[in-house]
Order: structure tokens, then sequence, then C-alpha cells
């Protein structure tokens, strides 16, 4: 009996051994979560003119010790890649530390925030990991000095959820205070109170107002006169109740949608808070993270795409990603090879290595953004095109849309689309193929490298 | 018990109700008016009607500021359009201008019969007669070196100092110039501290020349002594206490009380005495209820002009008939 007992025992304890690994809490992609604090003084000290003093906090449960087990790394964003500055470890939260009043955190970056401090340029873009490592097993967090983030922070001041959100007297059926989604996002983003003016697509980057890297919705010149010669169409949600008769509602048709109606608004590509399916880079909604870091550039604004556009594109534009990476796996732009029929119809490829070209004479002046890849530099969607709007000149017919070659109904029959376009390109006329394809057209001989 | 009810009883007891009901009734009627005037939010109609609704005969396209002058003309800044248009008090649409000038207006200031207009877009300050004709840009942005690059946000005047006050959202500063465009003074710096701005908004000038700042991105109105030289209180006093969402757009009226608009939480509070003495104005787009209000201003009867941006839309209220703060007594005791 006393023998089956302890075999019982002994069953028991080594259950608990299996298995209680498994309960512990277990943080190895990072910490769960990143809190910023951005702030002109602290403990009473005032950061230097044109800075920000900058605090992470984040909680390792289970952890006791001074010092944190995951590590804090800074990156530092060129336009051939993003290299990441280790910055130590964090330090445990003391009831006694300079910060116990202003929040109930664990461990915090920088180790003393006064005699260590961080002060980050306002205006500039800083991204911080904090995990094992910057390449894995890491959390992200975006600053944005002087603000914190108006998309974030919401559990220091529950109130603020109610500047956007209404619980049981809402307009909108998630449960906001407005009706159309882009009046509340141009409530800031109309360059009052934000760094990204949206609608002249202009970015505050402490030295001046710039050009922002996503284009215009709707930027006019000094006369009054509208400049922008494309744009995804964001203002079109009170539009959406208008009957077939009305001649506003074939601007609900997006070119190319094939007849189908679309309710475009801020919101379809933007999240307002930060989930598990919005990247940190412009909090943008895919499921396949679009790895992307801001930085500036000779006073531009420019952005340093890694991977992931394409395929956030290809949430909408689904017959255009295709290339490298993807099933058709073409490692080459080669006239006849690397282009192939998708949805009906011959398309440029996107998701190209062109790092082939990388020592010729095309190459060399290129300017355009390309994803740079650990194997090669890839053209994406946004080689080419802005996201948000255009205000390149020279727009031209969209042959493939318009009434000169193949015009688009809607389901009543009318013609949706008979006007010209410069397409969300990033340069005049057909300046955008010159940028790579100018051997082509350059002199009567071909390029010799 | 029981209880014997005659016929006479009866009669007798319906007569003494009707004396009461028709004593009630009576004394609602003859006090209707003044029970309306102790309700100051409640359009009333004695007032111009509220004009310009959804796109209508104005056309409005976000606007975004309101000045008023002495002659009680109304100058909007219609943001989108590019213009100014302008209305008389009872709300008629009495002309426009600014097309070929303007750009993105977003504040306007009235003083001494002009028309000061600040461009967000043109990052500058244009003058303008008050009838519509252009006369000259004031100041541009990275043309005057004690001020620098500048991109404006509002516009405010000080008639009485000949001062114009401007916030820049580059430099979450405010800068003040006189009728000819030279920096007298500029106060603030990016941060959340006491005298920092983040962003700021509206810049009104009170009784005394004290300056009134919305400090939006920071939740807050600041006000400073004149010349900006120290911030004498703020709005919320306590830091992290929650008064705004997005405080927008301020007003002083007649008896010194600080109004202010607050475009998320479509509501306008009212401060005086060092306390909050009201707040009206709930999510709607009835006449009353509020939707995005952007700028506000009172002419020179006292009433008050809501700059709706939602509903392109410019709401009249009624002057309050004594001190908001009495007023407001009356009600809560």
């Amino acid at each position: 009996m006393k023998r089956k007992s302890l075999s019982v025992l002994l069953l028991l304890f080594l259950m608990i051994l299996v298995f209680l690994p498994g309960q512990l809490p277990v943080d190895s992609a990072g910490p769960r979560r990143i809190e910023v604090v951005v702030t002109g003084s602290f403990g009473g000290v005032t950061a230097p003119s044109g800075r920000s003093f900058v605090i992470l906090y984040w909680e390792e449960p289970g952890n006791t010790a001074a010092s944190s087990t995951h590590r804090v790394f800074e990156a530092q964003v060129a336009a051939t890649g993003v290299t990441w500055s280790d910055r130590g470890q964090g330090v445990r939260v003391t009831s006694g530390g300079p910060d116990r009043q202003e929040y109930i955190g664990y461990y915090r970056y920088p180790v003393n925030p006064i005699t260590t401090a961080v002060t980050l340029l306002n205006h500039r873009n800083y991204i911080y990991r904090v995990g094992a490592s910057a390449t894995a097993d890491f959390n992200e967090a975006r600053v944005y000095p002087p603000l914190e983030s108006a998309h974030t922070n919401y559990q220091k001041h529950t109130d603020t959820c109610a500047g956007c959100h209404r619980t049981h007297r809402a307009v909108h059926p998630m449960l906001l205070n407005r009706r159309l989604m882009r009046e509340l996002c141009l409530e800031c983003h109309d360059g009052r109170a934000s760094k990204y003016n949206v609608l002249d697509g202009r970015v505050n980057i402490g030295t001046g107002w710039v050009d922002s890297p996503g284009g215009p919705f709707w930027r006019v010149d000094g006369q009054g006169n509208q400049l922008s010669t494309s744009y995804h169409n964001v203002f079109l949600e009170q539009d959406f109740a208008l009957q077939p008769t009305d001649p506003g509602y074939r601007r609900l048709y997006a070119p190319g949608g094939g007849g189908d109606r679309y309710n475009l608004t801020c919101t379809d590509c933007h999240s307002a808070h930060v989930t598990q399916n919005t990247s940190p880079f412009r909090l943008l909604k895919s499921q396949t993270p679009v790895t992307a870091f801001p930085f500036i550039d000779n006073g531009r604004y420019r952005v340093l795409y890694m991977d992931g556009m394409n395929s956030f594109c290809s949430n909408c534009h689904e017959q255009y990603n295709y290339g490298a990476s993807t099933a058709l796996g073409y490692p080459l732009h080669v006239l006849g090879g690397g282009i192939k029929e998708s949805g009906g119809f011959y398309r440029h490829p996107t998701n190209i290595n062109v790092s082939a070209w990388a020592t010729q004479q095309t190459m060399a002046h290129l300017t355009l953004p390309l994803e740079v890849r650990s194997n090669g530099r890839f053209m994406t969607c946004k080689t080419c095109h802005f996201a948000h709007g255009s205000v390149v000149r020279g727009p031209q017919p969209s042959y493939e849309m318009a009434a000169l070659d193949e015009p688009k109904y809607d389901r009543v029959g009318n013609v949706i689309y008979l006007g010209i376009t410069s397409k969300l390109k990033r340069r005049d006329g057909m300046g955008i193929c010159l940028e790579c394809h100018l051997d082509q057209v350059w002199g009567n001989t071909p390029f010799q490298p | 018990m029981k209880l014997k009810v005659t016929l006479r009883k009866l009669i007798i007891f319906i007569l003494i109700l009707l004396i009461v009901l028709t004593a009630v009734f009576l004394y609602l009627f003859l006090t209707r008016s003044r029970l309306l005037d102790r309700i100051p939010w409640l359009p009333a109609s004695t007032s111009p009607p509220v004009f310009s609704h959804f796109l209508q005969e104005a056309a409005l396209s976000s606007p975004l500021a309101i000045a008023i002058d002495p002659l009680d003309n109304i100058f909007v800044a219609d943001f989108l359009n590019g213009r100014i248009v302008t209305f008389d008090r009872r709300g008629n649409k009495t002309g426009e201008f600014g097309e070929g000038q303007l750009t993105r207006p977003v504040g306007v200031a009235e003083m001494d019969g002009f028309l000061y207009v600040a461009d967000l877009a043109a990052q500058s300050i244009e003058v303008f007669t008050a009838t519509g004709h252009f006369r000259r840009t004031l100041l541009a942005s990275g043309t005057n070196e004690q001020i620098g690059p500048f991109v404006p946000v509002s516009l405010a005047a000080d008639r009485q100092a000949g001062l114009l006050y401007f916030s820049d959202s580059a430099g979450h500063r405010v800068v003040a110039v006189d009728r000819e465009g030279a920096f007298r003074f500029a106060f603030g710096h990016p941060g959340s501290e006491e005298g920092a701005f983040l962003y700021p908004g509206a810049v009104t000038v009170g009784t005394g020349g004290n300056i009134y700042v919305a400090d939006t991105n920071n939740v807050r109105v600041q006000v400073f002594s004149p010349g900006g030289r120290k911030v004498l209180r703020q709005l919320p006093a306590v830091p992290g206490e929650e008064m705004f969402a997005l405080p927008r757009s301020l007003a002083v009226d007649a008896h010194g009380n600080l109004w202010v608009a607050d475009s998320l939480t479509h509501r306008i509070a009212v401060f005086g005495g060092g306390k909050k003495l009201f707040e009206f104005g709930s999510l709607g787009v009835s006449e009353g209820e509020l939707y995005f209000p952007n700028a506000i201003a009172f002419d020179q009867a006292g009433r008050l002009y809501v700059v709706e941006r939602g509903l392109n839309r410019v709401s009249v209220f009624a002057a309050p008939a004594a001190d908001p703060a009495n007023l407001f007594r009356r009600l809560t005791e």
C-alpha cells in the first residue's frame, strides 16, 4: 500500500515537472506591450530646446531582478538599411524612483530618466525594439517626439476614449461620435494638430514642413487651383447612400474595380489603434506585417521599405502582386519570362529583384523607393505609386478603363470612368518608366555598361 | 370608515382642481420667456436663425475660423474652398473673397477695418479690406529673420494694443506682430510643461491684455500675462485632470468669462472667477446641438457664433441676458 502511494506521488511529481514549465509565463517574444512617455520636462528638469525626454516602460512577469531580461535596441535608419544599436537592459522601477508618481510600470529605459536621460529631437521618428534581440523575439515601439502618440497610451487618460467614442449615444456603428470616419481623422491631420498633414501631403520634420512620401489627398496651389491629379478617394462616405441616378454615384466605383462599389475611407488602410493586425509603420492594417522605417535624408522625409508593402496593397489590388517571392517565382524581370498573365491581363510585375541592374546606368540615378531586403532590392507598388495622392502633371487617359479603349460600366449600365488620371504616379507622364528603362529609349544604340 | 361622496362635494373638488391647474398654467405662461433666458444654450427665437446648413447657399467646406467686426460683419474662413465668406448678422451671405489669394485659410482677425487671414498651406498672413479687396501679404514664413519659418494655425487681434497673434504649429509657439508685420514678441516651445505647447490652436486676448492659448495637444488652456511673460493659470489647474478632449477655439465675453470650444466632445465650456461655470452642447445635427465646433466668436450684442466644421454650419446662440456666472448660480441654487 505504502509502495503504491509512493508511486502515485512520484507520478504526480513527474507530471508537475512536465507541465509546470508550460504554465509559467513565457515572454520569449519580447514584452507584451511597451508604454512610451514623451515629455518636455521630467522630475523638474526641462529637456534641451528642440528635444523631449523619452522613457519606455514594459512588464516582465515573474522577473524580480534589478535588471530586465529584455534589452533595448534603437534603430539607425538609412537609405541602404537599418542597423540596431544595443542600448542595454532596463532597470526595475522602484517605489522610490524618480517616476514613482507617474506610472506603475515594471522595467524602464533609460536607467534613470534624469541622470542618464534620453532626449530625442522633436518631430523625428524613433524606433525602439525591446526583447532578446533586435531581429527576433522583440516588441516594437515607435516614438514621435514631442507627442505621445494619440493612437496609443489610452490607459493613462481613459477619458481620452471619449474623444472619439460614445458608449450609448454614438452615431456610427463603431461607437464613434461622428458620422464619417474622415471627419475624425482630419480633425488632427489637416495640418493643425499632427506632424502629418494628409490633405496637403506635408510632414513636419522639425526644420519645416516637407513633402510626405504618401503624397497629398487634396492639395491646392496659391490660386486655389486643385493640384491633385489622382488620389485614393476617401471622400466618399456620405455618397454611399446616393441613388444610381445621382451623378455622384459614379464616384463610388474605383477605376478597375469591376463594377463593385466601394466605400473607401481612412480606416480601410489604417487602424486608429495598435492591434495584433496592424503594422507599427503607419498602423497599416494587414495580416502580413509591413516593415518600413521613416527617416530624414538631407532634409527630405523618406521611408526605408523592407517588406510587406506589396502584400498590403494586394489586399485590394489582388491581381497586381506577383514576382520573385510569389508562387510564380520569377527571379528576374525578363520580358517573356517575367511577365505573366494575371487576372486576364499581362501586367508589369511587382516584387521583383532589381539588384541585377545595380551597376548599370539606370540604377545609378534611380531615386524611387525600393524594398531593401537581405537578398536584394525589390520593386514594390510604392516604387511607382503614391499611396494617398499625386500632383504630377501630364495626366493621361487610362486606356484600360477609359472610353477610348474599354469602358467600364456599373451595374445599371452607366460608364463609370471617362476622365484622365495620373494614377497616383510619382513622376510625370511616363517618367516612371524611364527611371528603369532609360537605356531602352536613350539614343540609338544599346547601353554599354 | 365609510367615505360618503355627495354630488356637491365632487363639484367643489373639481372646481378647486381647475383653479389650481389654471394658476399653474398662468404662472408658467407668464414666466416662459424668463425661463428660456435662463438657459442660454437654447437658440432663442429672437436671435438670428442658424444659417448655412449643409453646403446649401454658402456651400462652406470645413470652415475653421470666424471673425466679427464692430459693425457685426461676419467673416468665416472656408478652409477647403480657400476663401473667406461674409455674412450679416441675420445670417445672409453678403459676399466671398480670397479665391486666388488664399489656399487654406485657417485663421481670421479683424482690426482697424482690415481683415487679416492666416493661410496654413501658404504659411503666410494676408491682408484684405473689409470688403474683400486684397491689400498685401503681411508676413510670409521665413521672410522675417526674427520670426523665421512658421506655419500659422490661428489668428487673433488685440485692437487696443494694435497687435496680431498667431499660433505656429512648426515652432509650437505664439508669435505677436504689429500692424506692419514687425516682430514684437513670441512665447512657448514644444513640450508639456507649464508655458510649453504642443500644436497650439486658438489665441485670444482678454481684459487686461491677458493672452489665452488653446494648447490643443496638451489638452489644456493656458493663460499668460501680457507679453506672454508668465503663465497665470492653466485649465485644468491640475495636470492630468481631464477637462477637454481637443480644445480648439476660445472667446472672451463682455463679462470677462472664457468660452472654450472643444471639437471632439462637441461642447462649449464657460469659465469665470477661476472655475467652470457651465457647459453646453452635445453631439448632434439639430439646432442647439454641435458637431465639431472649431471656432467661436461674439458679436456686439453678445450673441455667440459657433462654426461647426462637421456640418459646414454656423450656429448662433442667444446672448446671455446677464452675467453667465450669476445665471449659472441661479440655475444651480
